[in-house]
C-alpha cells in the first residue's frame, strides 16, 4: 500500500463491514449477502479527488477463528512492545496456507499501516469471545476506532460501548443502511482523530465531498426544473390524414401525449438516480404494494394524494379569478363595490375545482379544414389537432410532489441497500404564497410552449431549488 | 466571448447532451486543472478557455471558426458585389459619348436619393418601432402581416404535411431541435440582428466606394460634361436653392463643391435643342464650367452615401461586440459547465472487479432432523452462548428427551480443545451431539472446524444437531427465519448428511 492513508474495515463475519464500505464508497458492486464469508479477499476503495488519491478504504474478509489466532499469538508473546512483530510473524507463518486464511488477509493491510475500523453489530448481544478480535487488533499497534452498526431491530449498543471503549480510541454508532450524508462526513472527521498526520488530507477529502454534494443537489435541481419546463409546455399537433380518421387520431394523440409525459418523468428520475450514483436501482416486484411515487403519473391516487387539495386549488383559482374581477371593479370606477372581485373569485374557484379533477389532457381542434388562401394556392388543408399543454392547475403540483418524493428517497438511500427504493408517504404542505408563485410560473411556462423566457426559467429554477433545499438539507 | 465562441458553445452544449455527466465532469475538470492556480476570471473568459481547451484536445467544435470564415467570405463577396454594382451604376449614369452631358439630377436621384430615404427610415422608424411598436398601430399593418403570414402558412402547411410523413423518431428529433433553437434564440437574436446589419452596411459602403472610384476614374481620365434638365417648369434659382440645401453639410469644408447660381443657370440643358439653354449668351462659359459639377456629385455621394453607411457600419461593429459581451451566460446548461469546471471530481468506488460469491454447495438444503431415540447426549455451547445448566437441560430434554451427559464450552476465549476431546471421546450407546449457538453468529470456518473435529471424535452417522437460540436479556426469543436459512446454507458446505440445523424455541 502507498503512503496514502488507509483504513481497513475489519470485524467478524456478517457484522456489516461490507455494508459500511458500500455506504462510504457509494459503490453498489460491493458484495453484500446474509450468508457468512461473502467477502473472501481484501478490496480497495480509493477516494480520489481530481485523480489524486487521498485515502483508501479496504474491505476485508471477516475474523473466523480469532480465538485460535489469539492463542497462537499469546504462546509467542514476549512483551507488549514486541506484539506487532508477533502479529507479523503470525501472518508470515500462515501466509498461503488455508489455516487462518481470512485472519492473514485482514491483518496484512493493517500491518502495512492502515488504520483500523472495527465493525460490530449493536443490535445483537455482546459476547466475551469478541474480545479475542479486539485483543488481536490492539496487538497490531495501529490506530483504531470502532463502529457500532445496526443490522437488526434490537438495541444492545450500550453493552458493546462499555467493552469497545476499553480497546478503541473512538467508538461511533453508524447505521450503514440509513446513514445520512452528514453522518458519513462525521465519520471521516473521526478518522482525523486517529492520526494527526492524516488530518490535512482528510480535511481536503471532506471539503471535496461537500463540494460534490452541493454539485449533486444543483444537478438534481436542474433535472426537476427541466422536467417541469418540458412537461408543462409540452404539446403535440397532428393533422388528420383523412377526415374519416378524426376519432381514431384523437384517441391516438391522447395516448401518445400522456405516454410521452410519463417517459419524460422517467428520464428525469433516472437522471436524479445517476446524479446520486444509484444507476440501475432495483424496483420492487409487481406483486408487492407499490410505493406511492411509483404509481403512474396519471393514476388517480397520484392526484388525490399529491399536489394540492381541492380547497387549495379553489384558493388558487380564487386568486386567479379575483384578479380578473378586480380589473372589472377598476373599470367600473369602483362602483361595483368589489363585487367584481368576489364574482371573479367565485368563477375562478369553480373553474379551478372543476379542472382539478381533470387528470388527462383533452384534444382540441386547432384549425378546421381548408382556407381561402390554401385553396388559391391549390393545396387543401386537413384538420389539425393539438393536445397540451396540460391545462389542469394541479398538474404542476403533482409533478413537483412526485419529483421531490423521489429525490428524497434517492438521496437518503445508501449504497448498502439492496431492497427496492422506499419513500415516505407524506405529501408536502404548500404555503399559500408558494402555491401562487408556482401556479403563476406554471402558467407562464405553459404559455411559452417551448420558448420559455430566460427570466421565467431562472425564477422557476430558484423556486425548485428552494423546494429541494427543504426536502434535502445541504 | 466572441461570436464564434458563442456558436461553438451552443454546438458543444448540444453535443454534450449525449454524453454521461460523469464523463463530462472528468473531461472538463482535466481541462480546468490545466489552468493551474490562475483560472480565467469571469464566465466569458472561463467558457472561452474551456472551448479552447476542448479544441486543443481535439474534441472541441470547429463550427464557430467555419462560420467566422463563412462570414468573412460573405463580407468579401458583398464587398466585391458592392464595389462592382456601385462601379457599374456609376459607369451607367456617367456615360458620356460627347453628344449629351450627364444629367446631374438623374445621378443624384439614383445614387443619393435612395440612400437618403433609407437612412431617414432607419433613423426614424427604428427607435419608433422599438419604443412604440408603431407597426401594430399603423392602419391595416396587421392585415398586411396576416396576409404575409398566410403566404408562409401556405408553404408551411405543405412543409408540415411532409413533416408529418416522417418517421416518429425523426419527427421528434426535428421538433426537439426546433424547440431548442427557439429557446436558445431568445438568447442570441440580439447578436444576429447586428451581424446581418453589419453585412448589409458593408455592402452599402462598398457600393458607395465603387461609385466614387468610377467617378474618380472618369473625371481623371476622360472629360465629362454635366448638365441638368427637367420637364418641370423650374427656375434655375429654385434648383440652386434645393442643391444649396443639399450641399449644406460640406459648405464650409469644401466650398468649391457647392454649386453656384451661375453654374446652375449656365448648365441647364435642353434635349430638344441639343444644347445648353444659355448657349446663346455665355454658352462657352457653360461648356467650360459644366465639368465643375463633378465636385458636387462627389461630395453628395460621400456625404449622403459613404459617410452614413460607414458610420452605421462602425455602429454595427461596436453594437455586435457589445451584444456579444452582454449575452447572458447564466442559463442552467452553462451553469452546469461552470460547475463541472470548478467542482473537483470525487471518486470513491473500487477499480477492481467484484470477486463474486462462492456458489452454495450442491444439495445445500440441510437434511431433516433426526428422530431416532438417543441415549447419550453431549452438549457443546458455542462461543459464550449464555445458557446455564438448567436451560441446557431443558433444551436437551425438549429436543432429545434426555438430559445432557456433558456440557462443554467450545470456541471463544474459554474454549478448551482438550475439554471437548475429553467429553466427546468417551464411548456411548446411541449418541448424539447438540451444539448450541447464537442465531446471530455465523457458521464460519471456526464453527465448521469445530463440527469437523466433533465428527472425528464421535464417528460417522452420529447425529450432530446445531441448535440455534436467540438469547438476550436473560430470555430466549424466537430464532429468525433468515438466520436459520443462512446457518443451513453454511453447514451444507460440510456435506455431512448427519449434521442438521434447528431453531430451538423461545423461553426463559
Amino acid at each position: 500500500m502507498s503512503g496514502v492513508p488507509a483504513f481497513a474495515i475489519v470485524g467478524r463475519v456478517n457484522k456489516g463491514k461490507s455494508s459500511v464500505v458500500a455506504t462510504l464508497a457509494e459503490d453498489p458492486t460491493v458484495e453484500i449477502h446474509e450468508d457468512a464469508g461473502t467477502t473472501r479477499r481484501c478490496r480497495e476503495y480509493p477516494v480520489e479527488v481530481d485523480g489524486e488519491r487521498l485515502f483508501v478504504l479496504v474491505d476485508t474478509p471477516g475474523f473466523e477463528e480469532a480465538d485460535r489466532a489469539l492463542a497462537w499469538l499469546r504462546e509467542r508473546e514476549s512483551s507488549a512492545a514486541a506484539r506487532p512483530d508477533v502479529v507479523r510473524d503470525f501472518v508470515d507463518a500462515h501466509d498461503g496456507s488455508p489455516d487462518f486464511e481470512t485472519e492473514c488477509r485482514l491483518l496484512r493491510p493493517i500491518l502495512d499501516g492502515a488504520g483500523v475500523l472495527y465493525v460490530v453489530d449493536g443490535t445483537q448481544p455482546y459476547r466475551r469471545n469478541y474480545e479475542a478480535e479486539m485483543e488481536i487488533l490492539a496487538w497490531t499497534g495501529q490506530p483504531r476506532m470502532a463502529l457500532v452498526n445496526r443490522i437488526g431491530d434490537e438495541d444492545h449498543a450500550a453493552e458493546w460501548r462499555a467493552a469497545l471503549d476499553q480497546y478503541f480510541k473512538v467508538v461511533r454508532d453508524f447505521d450503514a443502511h440509513a446513514a445520512t450524508f452528514q453522518e458519513r462526513l462525521a465519520l471521516l472527521e473521526d478518522f482525523r482523530v486517529l492520526r494527526p498526520e492524516w488530518r490535512e488530507v482528510l480535511d481536503r477529502a471532506t471539503e471535496a465531498l461537500r463540494s460534490d454534494r452541493a454539485r449533486r443537489l444543483e444537478e438534481a435541481t436542474d433535472a426537476v426544473t427541466e422536467l417541469l419546463l418540458s412537461a408543462l409546455g409540452f404539446s403535440i399537433e397532428r393533422s388528420a390524414a383523412r377526415h374519416e380518421d378524426l376519432d381514431g387520431q384523437r384517441a391516438e394523440l391522447q395516448r401518445v401525449f400522456h405516454d410521452e409525459l410519463r417517459a419524460r418523468e422517467r428520464r428525469q428520475r433516472r437522471r436524479v438516480e445517476e446524479v446520486f450514483r444509484h444507476e440501475g436501482v432495483v424496483r420492487e416486484d409487481a406483486d408487492l404494494a407499490m410505493p406511492r411515487w411509483d404509481e403512474d403519473l396519471f393514476a388517480e391516487r397520484s392526484w388525490t394524494d399529491l399536489g394540492l387539495t381541492g380547497w387549495q386549488l379553489v384558493a388558487a383559482g380564487v386568486v386567479g379569478g379575483a384578479a380578473v374581477g378586480l380589473g372589472i371593479d377598476a373599470a367600473l370606477g369602483g362602483l361595483s363595490g368589489g363585487g367584481g372581485a368576489v364574482a371573479g373569485g367565485a368563477v375562478g374557484g369553480v373553474a379551478g375545482a372543476v379542472r382539478a379533477s381533470q387528470r388527462l389532457a383533452d384534444v382540441r381542434t386547432l384549425r378546421g379544414a381548408g382556407s381561402a388562401l390554401k385553396t388559391i394556392l391549390g393545396h387543401r388543408r386537413l384538420p389539425t389537432f393539438r393536445i397540451g399543454p396540460h391545462a389542469s392547475p394541479n398538474f404542476p403540483f403533482v409533478l413537483i410532489d412526485r419529483a421531490l418524493l423521489h429525490l428524497q428517497a434517492v438521496e437518503a438511500r445508501t449504497h448498502a441497500e439492496r431492497d427496492a427504493l422506499r419513500v415516505s408517504s407524506t405529501s408536502r404542505q404548500w404555503s399559500e404564497e408558494r402555491r401562487r408563485r408556482v401556479a403563476r410560473l406554471a402558467a407562464k411556462v405553459r404559455a411559452a410552449r417551448g420558448d420559455v423566457p430566460r427570466g421565467v426559467h431562472a425564477e422557476l429554477r430558484r423556486e425548485v431549488r428552494s423546494l429541494v433545499r427543504e426536502v434535502v438539507p445541504a | 466571448m466572441r461570436i464564434e465562441d458563442l456558436v461553438d458553445l451552443e454546438v458543444q452544449l448540444v453535443a454534450d447532451q449525449e454524453v454521461a455527466e460523469d464523463e463530462l465532469h472528468r473531461r472538463d475538470r482535466s481541462i480546468a486543472r490545466g489552468w493551474g492556480d490562475a483560472p480565467p476570471s469571469g464566465r466569458g473568459l472561463l467558457l472561452a478557455a474551456w472551448l479552447s481547451g476542448l479544441r486543443e484536445a481535439g474534441q472541441g467544435p470547429a463550427v464557430g471558426r467555419w462560420l467566422a470564415r463563412a462570414r468573412r467570405w460573405a463580407a468579401l463577396l458583398l464587398l466585391l458585389l458592392g464595389l462592382g454594382s456601385g462601379w457599374a451604376l456609376a459607369e451607367l449614369l456617367l456615360a458620356y459619348d460627347g453628344s449629351e452631358p450627364v444629367n446631374v439630377l438623374d445621378f443624384l436621384l439614383w445614387i443619393v436619393g435612395p440612400q437618403v430615404v433609407l437612412i431617414v427610415l432607419v433613423l426614424v422608424a427604428w427607435p419608433l418601432e422599438l419604443t412604440l411598436r408603431v407597426s401594430d398601430r399603423v392602419p391595416h399593418a396587421a392585415d398586411v402581416k396576416r396576409l404575409w403570414r398566410s403566404v408562409w402558412w401556405g408553404l408551411g402547411g405543405w412543409l408540415a404535411e411532409r413533416f408529418e410523413a416522417l418517421p416518429a423518431e425523426q419527427r421528434e428529433r426535428w421538433q426537439s431541435a426546433r424547440n431548442r433553437l427557439a429557446a436558445r434564440r431568445s438568447l442570441y437574436h440580439g447578436i444576429e440582428w447586428w451581424l446581418l446589419l453589419r453585412l448589409a452596411q458593408g455592402l452599402a459602403v462598398a457600393f458607395n466606394v465603387g461609385v466614387l472610384l468610377s467617378m474618380a476614374r472618369l473625371v481623371a481620365f476622360s472629360d465629362l460634361a454635366f448638365a441638368w434638365s427637367t420637364t418641370l417648369d423650374l427656375e434655375p434659382a429654385a434648383v440652386h436653392g434645393a442643391l444649396g440645401a443639399l450641399a449644406w453639410p460640406w459648405k464650409v469644408a469644401w466650398s468649391e463643391a457647392v454649386p453656384s447660381l451661375e453654374l446652375v443657370e449656365a448648365t441647364r440643358w435642353s434635349r430638344l435643342e441639343g444644347a445648353f439653354t444659355a448657349a446663346g449668351a455665355g454658352g462657352d462659359a457653360a461648356r467650360a464650367s459644366s465639368g465643375s459639377w463633378w465636385r458636387v456629385l462627389f461630395a453628395a455621394t460621400i456625404t449622403y452615401g459613404l459617410v452614413p453607411r460607414l458610420t452605421l457600419w462602425l455602429v454595427t461593429v461596436v453594437g455586435g461586440v457589445v451584444a456579444a459581451r452582454r449575452v447572458r451566460l447564466d442559463t442552467p446548461e452553462v451553469d452546469r459547465v461552470v460547475r463541472r469546471l470548478t467542482t473537483p471530481v470525487v471518486t470513491t468506488r473500487s477499480p477492481e472487479a467484484p470477486e463474486g460469491r462462492v456458489a452454495p454447495a450442491p444439495g445445500a438444503v440441510a437434511p431433516a432432523p433426526t428422530s431416532a431415540p438417543v441415549e447419550d447426549l453431549d452438549v457443546l455451547t458455542w462461543r459464550d452462548v449464555p445458557l446455564d445448566g438448567a436451560v441446557v437441560d431443558a433444551l436437551a430434554g425438549q429436543r432429545f428427551g434426555v438430559s445432557a451427559r456433558s456440557v462443554t464450552p467450545a470456541g471463544g476465549l474459554d474454549g478448551d480443545p482438550g475439554a471437548i476431546e475429553r467429553s466427546l471421546g468417551r464411548p456411548g450407546g446411541r449418541r448424539a451431539v447438540l451444539i448450541l449457538a447464537d442465531d446471530f453468529e455465523a457458521p464460519d470456518r471456526g464453527f465448521r472446524r469445530c463440527v469437523a473435529r466433533v465428527r472425528e471424535l464421535v464417528g460417522d452417522a452420529v447425529p450432530i444437531v446445531v441448535g440455534l437460540v436467540h438469547a438476550a436479556d436473560r430470555r430466549r426469543g424466537a430464532v429468525a427465519e433468515r438466520a436459520l436459512k443462512s446457518w443451513r446454507r453454511g453447514i451444507a458446505r460440510l456435506r455431512d448428511p448427519y449434521v442438521s440445523v434447528e431453531a430451538l424455541g423461545d423461553g426463559p
